[in-house]
């Protein structure tokens, strides 16, 4: 599904963010991206979504070195995967239904046939019912939530998560680390970037352990 | 590697409607603001679009004076009747000549008699001392210059002694009108310029204020195309809208100028039935208001859009 070989950036500052990582992540796994602060962990989940390029080193997603696609490619290629964030990004001038919507009408859906499949991600995140209420109506924990059911929406093979249970509360961390846990279930592939090493023990997959952009340990 | 679900034609016109709808609450939204910049935009675009109706009808009007107008040719003392005649026909043959009168000399006697007041006067004369004359009108579009040459040839004839029009006024008219009608173009380049710029900053605007909508759209995989239709969208409202100002602007100028160029013609000893913007006109004000608005969004989309990127 993922492989990294020999990855490395270095931002124009000279700064080292990742140092020559070997890393691959199987169809259907889930991993842990774990670290300190500034060890690395947001930078290559940002070279694995292309936000940003890599300086040395190939990435390869579903046999495509991805560091080759030119940038008209980039959105398509973003559309195959699911991004979720620690601020959730949603945009607060649409109700919940039109921001699980998005990615569908970005990949062409017409308005009337998007429907069934928005509510079935809203259902599976437990905001059924809350189609058409705003953003701003809803608990942190739920505008995760919302986030979540946004990037499942388009049924990725591959979803990267950065700290999405960062500002949430334990309970309510919990309750979204079992919907990864359910859809890693399902054959997702998933790599998820935190600190919160409770959960991590609690579900006991794979961890990804960075430091100053080495790759520690992987089991 | 996906590269989008291919649309049928009524989900693309689906997704263009829902977009546009969009657009259109957007401009509700900045009620104020977007009506202030379509009035701006609408009065930029009616004061050439005035002078460009006033000028098509000054135009028009002239044409009808040109048919009033009259060229004078008189005739040598030797010329007879028949010859006059046969002259006559030869001349209605130019195509310059819509049509053609021949007087004969006593006409012009009791043409000159009945007009200049001197009837017991004339009384007096043992002979006529009036030529005949051959009175001639050009075709309506005839330019100064065609009849200065036509002028010319006539009184080249050895039939003629004098070949004359009272053309002078028609002349600056023609002058008035060119200088007018390059006004025209001239304002109409500017202020459309004007238009796309407006159009271009006030979409720029835009994108910066939905900045963060932006990246959001860019991370889930929005391609440049999707990104730019609503703002294309809304440049293109902007100048739809501003083109029906236009068309309103122009019928209350024209309105309100009405009763004075009447007063103006008048002061000719001429009439001018003032003709206001047709239907037509006014769709293609509309289309090209909208076209502007549309390429002043495009560059602003262009120039603005590839800088915004996640971070």
């Amino acid at each position: 599904m993922l492989e990294l070989r020999g990855v490395s950036k270095q931002y124009a500052d000279g700064q080292v963010a990742l140092d020559h990582i070997d890393l691959t992540l199987g169809e259907g796994e889930m991993a842990f991206l774990t670290g300190h602060s500034g060890a690395g962990k947001s930078t290559l989940l940002k070279l694995i979504a292309l936000i940003e390029r890599p300086s040395q080193g190939r990435i390869i997603v579903n046999g495509t070195d991805i560091g080759r696609l030119p940038r008209g490619h980039i959105p398509y290629y973003r559309q195959n995967i699911g991004l979720i964030f620690q601020n959730v990004q949603l945009l607060h001038d649409r109700s919940v239904f039109d921001n699980v919507a998005l990615p569908l009408l970005i990949q062409g859906f017409s308005p009337r046939d998007l429907g069934n499949r928005v509510r079935a991600a809203l259902d599976t995140v437990g905001l059924l019912g809350m189609e058409n209420k705003a953003p701003v109506q809803l608990s942190g924990g739920e505008q995760q939530r919302v986030g979540i059911a946004r990037a499942l929406v388009v049924r990725p093979r591959l979803i990267l998560a950065d700290e999405p249970t960062g500002n949430l509360d334990p309970a309510l961390s919990a309750d979204i680390m079992g919907l990864f846990g359910r859809f890693n279930e399902l054959g997702v592939s998933l790599m998820i970037a935190t600190h919160d090493i409770d959960l991590i023990t609690r579900l006991n997959k794979r961890r990804i352990v960075l430091s100053r952009g080495l790759l520690e340990a992987s089991a | 590697m996906n590269t989008g679900q291919a649309l049928s034609f009524s989900g693309w016109v689906q997704a263009h409607a829902h977009v546009a709808r969009d657009s259109l609450a957007r401009l509700r939204v900045n009620g104020l603001s977007s009506l202030l910049t379509i009035l701006m935009m609408g009065c930029a675009l009616s004061l050439p679009t005035t002078l460009w109706v006033l000028t098509q009808n000054a135009t028009l009007a002239s044409h009808d004076w040109q048919r009033q107008f009259s060229l004078t040719l008189y005739l040598s003392q030797r010329i007879n009747e028949r010859q006059g005649e046969q002259l006559l026909a030869e001349l209605k043959r130019d195509p310059l000549v819509e049509r053609g009168e021949y007087l004969a000399p006593k006409d012009t006697l009791a043409e000159f008699r009945e007009y200049s007041g001197f009837g017991r006067a004339l009384d007096l004369l043992e002979d006529n001392p009036l030529p005949a004359v051959i009175v001639l009108w050009p075709k309506p579009g005839t330019d100064a210059a065609q009849l200065e040459a036509f002028l010319a040839k006539q009184h080249a004839r050895t039939e003629i002694d004098l070949a004359q029009a009272d053309s002078d006024w028609l002349e600056r008219l023609s002058a008035l009108l060119e200088f007018g009608t390059r006004l025209v173009q001239i304002m109409g380049i500017m202020l459309g310029l004007t238009v796309i710029l407006v159009v271009a900053n006030t979409i720029r605007l835009n994108i910066e204020s939905r900045r963060e909508e932006i990246v959001v759209m860019k991370l889930i995989g929005a391609p440049d195309g999707f990104i730019q239709r609503p703002f294309l969208y809304s440049g293109t409202l902007y100048g739809l809208l501003s083109g029906v100002v236009a068309c309103l602007g122009v019928a209350l100028t024209l309105n309100a100028l009405t009763p004075h160029l009447d007063a103006l013609a008048a002061s000719y000893g001429r009439e001018m039935d003032l003709q206001g913007l047709v239907f037509v006109d006014g769709l293609k004000l509309v289309g090209l208001a909208a076209l502007m608005g549309w390429v002043g969004a495009w560059q602003s989309v262009w120039r603005n859009l590839r800088h915004i990127e996640p971070e």
